[in-house]
């Protein structure tokens, strides 16, 4: 008939029971429509969420990455030629002497520069 | 070069996954779905009277509240430990809303156990015997069989769970393992009589 187990004892049966109940498993499993339902119900509590996912590490990831490297190098030496042509028409003061005694300040523009020999000129 | 892993979910701890939860991160939940659906599956298909139908409803039901109030947990405590109790309380009210003991129907041939069906000499319907013997309890002595011999929960975590003292789960486990014992020395000397 069955295994003959010898139930007289407490423990083999505590252990008979719980070796039973380990290995039971049921012939049907959660249903699936469960899960999505579940699922959607989730993913609109998640939307409604305040604290949103951080964004800083991948993003940082994406620049450092080699995947489109020669877009990456293109937009940087954009970048960097139209800083260069920006710098070159940033006029910096500076104050220099003139042998005539007067204060000249002027910007420095190497196509325009102008020295008159007695007033300050700006 | 700088690259960044993104944390792979399913190395989280039960608790750390709640914690996610309550960020809105959906694919946490899915991890413990999967981790739990099953377990608490089982628990509902047997604490209900083997209702296949119920245990799958009260099994979205439990997921729904979870979703839902997932601040509820505190995250000092153990996961299992939280999900068991509601579970525990859904069956709790189960039982007082329709008094199922009284209903329940000791159906022979109910969904069948996956047993080891390549020598089934070997495993005798035990399991069914079982849970014929626990149907006779009630609620509290169910569960605390269930989480201590299929669960595998320790004394103080169902302690937690049933919200019971730690020598009353004990005697209760102790009473319904002597019961189940007896009757099933009894059904053990009558099938051998039978066969003599």
């Amino acid at each position: 008939m069955g295994k003959t187990i010898n139930f007289y004892t407490m423990d083999n049966f505590e252990k008979h029971i719980s070796t039973q109940l380990q290995n039971d498993e049921l012939s049907f499993s959660p249903d699936t429509a469960i899960h999505n339902r579940l699922m959607y119900h989730m993913q609109l509590k998640s939307s409604q969420s305040t604290v949103r996912k951080n964004n800083i590490l991948p993003t940082l990831s994406f620049h450092f990455a080699t995947k489109l490297l020669a877009w990456k190098l293109g937009i940087a030496a954009i970048l960097l030629f139209s800083f260069m042509g920006y710098k070159q028409f940033n006029q910096s003061t500076t104050i220099f002497h003139l042998s005539d005694t007067a204060q000249v300040v002027n910007t420095i523009d190497t196509t325009n520069f102008l020295v008159k020999d007695s007033v300050l000129i700006y | 070069m700088f690259k960044f892993k993104p944390p792979n979910i399913a190395d989280f701890s039960d608790e750390k996954l709640v914690g996610a939860m309550i960020n809105g991160n959906s694919k946490a939940f899915d991890e413990l779905y999967s981790r739990y659906s099953d377990r608490m599956l089982y628990y509902f298909y047997r604490m209900l009277g083997n209702d296949r139908e119920l245990a799958q409803d009260f099994l979205q039901d439990l997921f729904f509240k979870l979703i839902d109030q997932p601040q509820l947990f505190d995250l000092k405590r153990k996961f299992p430990t939280w999900i068991f109790s509601i579970a525990h309380n859904m069956c709790k009210n189960e039982y007082r809303s329709r008094n199922i003991r009284n209903i329940i129907e000791r159906v022979e041939n109910t969904d069948c156990f996956v047993q080891d069906e390549t020598d089934p000499k070997e495993w005798p319907c035990q399991v069914e015997d079982i849970f014929n013997c626990l149907n006779e309890f009630d609620e509290m002595h169910r569960t605390a069989f269930l989480l201590k011999y299929r669960e595998g929960l320790s004394i103080e975590e169902i302690s937690a769970i049933l919200e019971l003292p730690k020598g009353t789960i004990k005697s209760r486990l102790f009473y319904t393992r002597k019961k189940i014992q007896k009757k099933l020395r009894v059904k053990e000397t009558a099938d051998s009589d039978f066969i003599n």
